[in-house]
């Protein structure tokens, strides 16, 4: 197992935001958290990554508890994570903030800054222009990119799909199967059940912080009444 | 025209000296985003420091410096590693209350090592003695904190642009958590750049001993114009406190020339000038 989540419970001040979820991600396997803004996956990503520690709840990692580590420490373990903002550092070049995480978390291997350009090919265009200068969809790619290049076993990406033109989301989906094959295994959380479908086998549907359903995307797709229940909007 | 030109050079020693004092505050606060109030605590450590391993051990003028400088690292490292950390998310207020109770430390500290009355060491004797700059004795000391400003302004480009610890502390200092999730020890980050502050501190304080006496006490002046630098320079910015040193050095070089009584006031007038105009200094980050 890849990633286990047990009873997890996260809290900003004194809202209850995750109210014991419960999942799991198999190695080898692509997961996709749905569910409506506002629901909760957000959180439940950065609870897994570390950045707002659980109130209560389990989280193992490759059969190693992390709850509660700093998020550093689980990076250098080989978690990877782009969050939906894409948080790209702004006065450093594209190429130095790929570099730099190699170099942080000294975790070498497949993922080099030639492979991250293989796998987006408009960044190698950018590669010496600053973070602070590049377009939505630029930065979304490179904080994917960023992510690979501690070269992680688990990638963790948020709302990977949104705010991207349709060109973009087939790069991205083209980038997510090419990642797959090379054995990372995903968990992303997206709001668009088609764009889900594209890339991940498995999904859970978060609601109000709590877990509502857990299932095949294939199957959820066929269940028009849980689909308009919980994610149309 | 000699005149103005000596002036000039006059100006420029003492923006270099503004400098130094003022780049480790500017540091420490653009990552850690705290105004570390015992910054001229620090620089009062270094120079009392250097006058021991100077003044009074008799080391090389070199190794003595260095000394100094290891040492405030040292203490610095000591102030964030097991005071300062505790504080950085609670409210700010603290930090001043915990940096002020520093100052009151370190004055104490220094009385009761080095006593109440000033020290003033030697001043080694290559650095001794005066050049002659339009037609006027321009004394070696100035030129050496010239260079010695200008070079430590070189070695941090250098350090933060092209250097990779240099790059990993301007990822921290514009996004602290992210760094943290890519993998950077943040709190090593800031032990280090602690630590690093402090050590410049110490460097403006060992250089300016031999001119300005070591007495209890200058920590508090010398905090007083950092800071102002910092603050026209725009707070954190490296670069404006370079720029808003040099303009603060020769502005009252030249203001002292015309306007002799008024030396100490003309920092306080280009502050209230520049915020008028830019609230946020002259380079906000
Ligand atoms: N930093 C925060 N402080 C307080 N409440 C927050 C914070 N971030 C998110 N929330 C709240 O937590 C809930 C879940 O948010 P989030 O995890 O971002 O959902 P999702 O990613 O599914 O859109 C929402 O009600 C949101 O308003
Ligand atoms: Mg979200």
């Amino acid at each position: 197992m890849m990633l286990e989540v047990r009873d997890l419970v996260t809290a900003y001040g004194q809202s209850l935001v995750i109210q014991g979820i419960s999942l799991d991600v198999t190695t080898g396997e692509v997961v996709c958290l749905l569910g409506r803004n506002g629901a909760g996956k957000t959180t439940t990503l950065r609870s897994i990554m570390g950045l707002t520690p659980p109130r209560a709840g389990r989280v193992i990692f490759k059969g190693k508890e992390i709850t509660g580590r700093q998020p550093f420490e689980i990076a250098r373990l080989g978690v990877g994570y782009a969050p939906d903002d894409r948080r790209i550092f702004p006065d450093l070049t594209v190429e130095e903030n790929l570099e730099i995480v190699r170099r942080v978390t000294g975790r070498e291997g497949r993922w080099t800054v030639e492979r991250v350009y293989q796998l987006f090919p408009l960044l190698p265009g950018l590669r010496g222009n600053r973070g602070i200068g590049l377009s939505g969809g630029e930065q979304k790619m490179l904080a994917i990119g960023r992510a690979l290049m501690g070269n992680p076993t688990l990638l963790i990406l948020d709302e990977p799909s949104e705010g991207l033109s349709p060109l973009m989301v087939h790069t991205l989906v083209e980038a997510i199967r090419q990642i797959r094959q090379e054995g990372v295994t995903l968990l992303l959380a997206d709001q668009n059940l088609k764009f889900a479908r594209r890339v991940a086998d498995r999904g859970y549907i978060i609601e109000k912080g709590t877990i509502r359903y857990s299932g095949r995307l294939d199957d959820l797709w066929a269940d028009q009444e849980i689909v308009r229940k919980y994610l149309a909007v | 025209m000699d005149t103005i030109a000596f002036q000039g050079l006059i100006g420029l020693s003492l923006a270099m000296y503004l400098w130094l004092i003022s780049a480790g505050l500017t540091i420490i606060f653009g990552v850690l985003r705290i105004v570390n109030f015992a910054h001229g605590s620090l620089f009062m450590m270094g120079a009392y420091l250097a006058f021991t391993f100077y003044g009074q051990l008799g080391l090389p003028f070199w190794l003595a410096i260095l000394l100094s400088l290891l040492g405030v690292g040292l203490l610095g490292l000591v102030m964030e590693r097991f005071f300062l950390r505790r504080i950085y998310s609670i409210d700010e207020a603290y930090q001043l209350l915990l940096t002020f109770g520093f100052i009151l430390i370190l004055d104490d500290a220094v009385k009761i090592i080095w006593g109440g009355v000033f020290k003033i060491p030697p001043i080694p004797a290559f650095l001794d003695g005066a050049w002659r700059a339009f037609g006027r004795p321009f004394p070696v000391y100035n030129a050496f904190v010239i260079a010695v400003g200008l070079l430590v302004a070189v070695l941090l480009w250098a350090l933060f642009e092209k250097s990779w610890w240099g790059r990993i502390v301007r990822a921290t200092a514009s996004d602290r958590e992210m760094a943290n999730a890519i993998g950077v020890n943040v709190p090593r980050v800031f032990s280090g750049v602690f630590m690093f502050g402090s050590m410049l501190a110490a460097l403006g304080g060992a250089m300016g001993t031999p001119v300005r006496v070591a007495s209890p006490g200058i920590g508090a002046a010398m905090i007083i114009q950092a800071f102002i630098i910092t603050v026209i320079g725009g707070l954190g910015n490296l670069k404006g406190a370079f720029v808003s040193s040099l303009m603060v050095g020769i502005l009252s070089a030249y203001g002292t020339l015309f306007f002799p009584v008024f030396e100490l006031f003309f920092i306080f007038v280009i502050m209230v000038v520049v915020l008028l105009v830019r609230p946020q200094g002259l380079f906000a980050r």
